[in-house]
């Protein structure tokens, strides 16, 4: 037999998202909890399917035909005026550009291999970095480095104060060249739930037009973080009336649960409508060459619930009974801790935001309570509101409270 | 180069001189490289205010295939016959749906599919089941191959050339050179262009020999580096329908052997060839008994007919567990980063109706009464073509299989099809059999005869000039 060809190819880096999601599933424990995913998950520990999701999908199915490169044309319209405002000004001047995605990997995907091929602003061949926060979303830095750009950080997190760090997140941006690639969470900053205040969106808004740096905006929570699907457009909306051009990466995963079915759309809010055909038709080219056309199902469910008024109240409706529950659920384990007398300061629980929640806890407190509780986190310390429920609370508040007392000499974060 | 190409844009801002140069050089430079290597700026970036980043930005070069569909939509006759996209009719004119896909569809409506568990580690028992189905149950075995889910045909293909660009090492230390088929279905060449990888076509069909040119073929290949990439498909060759014999398969399978070619294969059409899933792929059977480590990309969306819910998945072959792990993992890194994973519902289908026997069998039968119906129209175009007064010989299209029909008509030819009579093609000459209802097909016959008529009028009046 002759040699393999593979022999030589050592493993791929692990996956931290993976390897959590391969070990809870080998765990034989009945009572295990898993808050490792970004799923949400109903007050029994359930997916959840929403009402109006279940709707749509009992009407009569339409046919399987291929549907056009860049997408169904309704869904992309709806899911560009859902971020943007249907009165967006870019939208009213056609200067708008939206192709369906794959969910939001997909919409980041294709606008970096976009920016890789097209984005050359300076007359100089080294190119433009590509800026996410530190910490970001563990899948940003791959998606970016596979289209071949390179990935460097700004400062985003400040540990000691579990909150933004506004002057180092400025400053960064001041100080690293200019036309940038910056990629801003538009709201319910995952993993650390920890959102800039008004004045800092202007701030950045501000430096942003200084320095000339590109945005690209990634939109996986509308509606989920605060219940109100405008309130949480509000940093896309003030950038885009500000007029600069920039990209919008948008996930229907979560906000629609629509997990499964890969919905997102990515935009392209450009200057003049004159380089509308020429930027969509390079879009097609590269999708073209990655999957020939996007999956029909889960966009037509969204198209049918973002265009029709009735399924859109109802959808609305529902989006503010999940955020609600999952405000619930952090305003019960901050209660829970504080009865429990933890050492620690644990209001960062309820003034974060979204489904995430960067607890504070360091990598051997994680790894305790895997091994003594069988509850599952990522080992940077963040957990998923979304899957806690009434019963699980006092049983990780009582993980969180163990650990915390096991392993308190040894605290990385301050903010504990 | 990159000089020419400056030099060229200053001259010609937007003609179409610039498109064709452009179209030329795309089919050479490694589609990646073309514009990260530009000095200019694309954009127009003043110093203060608001910059205009995509300002220059130049329209892509649509695809001739693409223009085709494009301008099917556009055009506003009562009587254009869409024959060049692959969807496949029924008799009455919509979306063909197998009654199997439809029970399976059935079974699923009941339960939600949002309310399954949302994994990130893929559905095993999918693969399982779909890889079961191309390699045969015998021969699958989980620990050697690793599989992961992709986004339909292209997704693998893409999954794939962009594994072997990141992991494979050709013979002489370089990136390996990619051998296609000199006539293929034109996104393979994107595909693989856009991985950053070279091509080079090998012959395998000429236009008035029946069935593969093996000599050609096989020269081809010989001449090739040592250690090389090739791209075949098992059946139901897109666009030329002319497959390999299994005795062809065998000197394939001695020369992949002797030059040490990492072969990649194009599954796209099982069932929908022969009308039976085994004869199918009975190629990639062959090359797995002959000790090949292929890597096989496939298709099932136009095995079942569901088009629009790109269903496919990617395997590679290797010699042991472990290897298996490390592959597995770079194939999961590679599909993560492009779309976390892969839509659920064209694959909770498949897996339905796969992983019950009833169910499973009636697909088969209706494949292969599929298969029937298309030969029939095949044969009735055939029988009338012949029936007309044409100087061509057309035995030729009773010798191909599969879904299309490769007409070997003329760029000029094809054009007066479609202005003329509305009837539309692949610009290669590609006819949709699956589309082709009996009813038009008389209507389709008489317009190609028509076509080569005033194309042999046309030359012999420039004969007498």
């Amino acid at each position: 037999m002759a040699a393999s060809y593979w022999s030589h190819v050592p493993a791929a880096p692990p996956d931290s998202i993976l390897g959590i999601a391969s070990l809870y599933r080998k765990d034989p424990e009945k009572n295990k909890l898993n808050l490792s995913v970004g799923a949400y998950r109903d007050d029994h520990g359930n997916p959840t399917v929403l009402r109006v999701v279940r709707k749509v999908e009992q009407e009569p199915a339409s046919d399987h035909e291929y549907i056009p490169m860049a997408g169904i044309p309704s869904f992309c319209q709806a899911a560009a005026e859902l971020i943007l405002g249907g009165k967006a000004k870019s939208i009213i001047e056609k200067r708008v550009v939206t192709v369906q995605s794959l969910s939001g990997t997909g919409a980041l995907r294709v606008g970096a291999e976009f920016l890789y091929q097209f984005y050359h602003p300076t007359a100089t061949t080294e190119k433009p970095h590509v800026y996410i926060p530190r910490p970001s979303w563990g899948n940003h830095r791959k998606v970016f480095q596979s289209a071949g750009l390179k990935v460097a950080e700004y400062r985003y997190f400040d540990s000691s104060t579990c909150d933004v760090d506004g002057k180092g997140l400025i400053e960064d941006l001041k100080n690293i060249p200019c036309h940038s690639i910056i990629v801003l969470h538009a709201c319910a900053h995952n993993p650390t739930g920890a959102d800039p205040s008004e004045e800092l969106w202007k701030q950045i808004l501000q430096v942003v037009i200084q320095k000339h740096h590109l945005v690209f905006f990634d939109s996986a929570y509308q509606g989920f973080a605060s219940g109100d699907l405008e309130k949480d457009a509000f940093a896309v909306r003030m950038f885009e009336q500000s007029g600069i051009e920039m990209l919008v990466a948008q996930s229907f995963a979560k906000n629609m649960g629509l997990y499964g079915e890969r919905v997102g759309a990515l935009s392209f809010v450009c200057k003049d409508s004159s380089v509308v055909s020429c930027v969509q038709s390079q879009l097609e080219t590269i999708i073209r060459s990655m999957y020939s056309s996007p999956p029909a199902n889960g966009a037509r469910i969204a198209s049918r619930i973002l265009n029709d008024p009735v399924l859109l109240g109802e959808w609305k409706q529902e989006l503010l009974e999940m955020s609600g529950r999952i405000q619930e659920m952090r305003k019960m384990l901050y209660e829970e801790l504080v009865s429990r007398k933890t050492p620690g300061n644990w209001s960062h629980i309820t003034k974060q935001i979204g489904m995430f929640s960067f607890t504070g806890l360091n990598v051997e407190q994680v790894r305790y309570l895997r091994e003594k509780y069988h509850i599952y986190m990522t080992e940077d310390g963040r957990a998923s509101m979304a899957g806690l429920s009434r019963e699980t609370v006092s049983m990780f508040a009582d993980g969180i409270h163990d650990a915390v007392v096991q392993f308190s000499l040894r605290t990385a974060s301050s903010c504990l | 180069m990159m000089k020419l190409l400056e030099t060229c844009r200053n001259i010609y801002p937007y003609s179409s001189i610039r498109r064709s140069f452009y179209s030329s050089i795309y089919s050479r430079m490694p589609y990646r490289d073309l514009f990260s290597e530009r000095k200019e700026p694309f954009g127009k970036m003043p110093k203060e205010g608001i910059q205009e980043v995509w300002k220059n930005l130049p329209p892509a070069t649509l695809e001739s295939y693409l223009n085709t569909s494009w301008s099917y939509q556009k055009s506003e006759e009562n009587n254009k016959l869409d024959l060049a996209s692959d969807v496949i009719l029924d008799e009455a004119g919509n979306p063909f749906v197998f009654k199997s896909v439809r029970k399976a569809q059935e079974k699923i409506l009941p339960q939600s599919i949002f309310s399954t568990e949302y994994s990130v580690l893929g559905d095993q028992e999918f693969l399982d089941c779909a890889l079961k189905l191309a390699y045969g149950s015998e021969i699958y075995q989980n620990e050697h191959i690793a599989a992961v889910e992709t986004v339909g045909g292209t997704g693998a293909l893409r999954t794939a050339f962009e594994f072997i660009s990141r992991c494979f090492i050709s013979l002489d230390g370089q990136k390996p050179r990619v051998y296609v088929p000199s006539v293929t279905w034109p996104n393979h060449k994107d595909i693989i262009r856009s991985c950053g990888l070279k091509m080079r076509d090998y012959r395998s069909y000429r236009k008035n020999v029946q069935g593969i040119d093996l000599k050609s073929c096989l020269s081809d290949l010989f001449r090739a580096t040592k250690g090389s990439v090739v791209l075949l498909q098992t059946s139901g060759q897109n666009p030329t329908g002319t497959d390999f014999l299994p005795e062809q398969w065998q000197e394939i399978s001695q020369i992949l052997k002797d030059r040490k070619y990492l072969c990649v294969l194009d599954m796209a059409y099982q069932g929908l060839v022969s009308g039976d899933v085994d004869t199918d792929a009975l190629a990639l059977r062959q090359l797995i008994a002959d000790g090949h480590q292929v890597i096989v990309c496939q298709s099932l969306s136009n095995s079942f007919a569901l088009q629009g819910n790109v269903i496919g998945t990617l395997s590679v072959v290797t010699s042991n567990k472990q290897e298996k792990e490390n592959v597995w993992s770079h194939l999961r890194s590679l599909t993560h980063s492009m779309h976390s994973n892969v839509p659920n519902y064209g694959r909770l289908i498949v897996k339905t109706v796969l992983l019950n026997e009833e169910l499973k069998n009636e697909w088969i039968e209706e494949a292969q009464r599929l298969v029937e119906s298309i030969q029939d129209t095949r044969q009735a175009l055939h029988d009338k073509l012949v029936s007309l007064d044409t100087p061509i010989d057309w035995s030729f299209l009773l010798q191909q299989k599969g879904l299309f029909l490769f007409t070997g008509l003329e760029t000029e030819q094809i054009e007066t099809l479609r202005k003329e009579y509305g009837v539309y093609l692949q610009p290669d000459g590609r006819l949709n059999l699956g589309a082709l209802r009996m009813s038009q097909v008389e209507r389709v016959a008489t317009s190609i005869q028509k076509v080569i008529h005033m194309e042999s009028q046309t030359e012999e009046k420039t004969k007498e000039e």
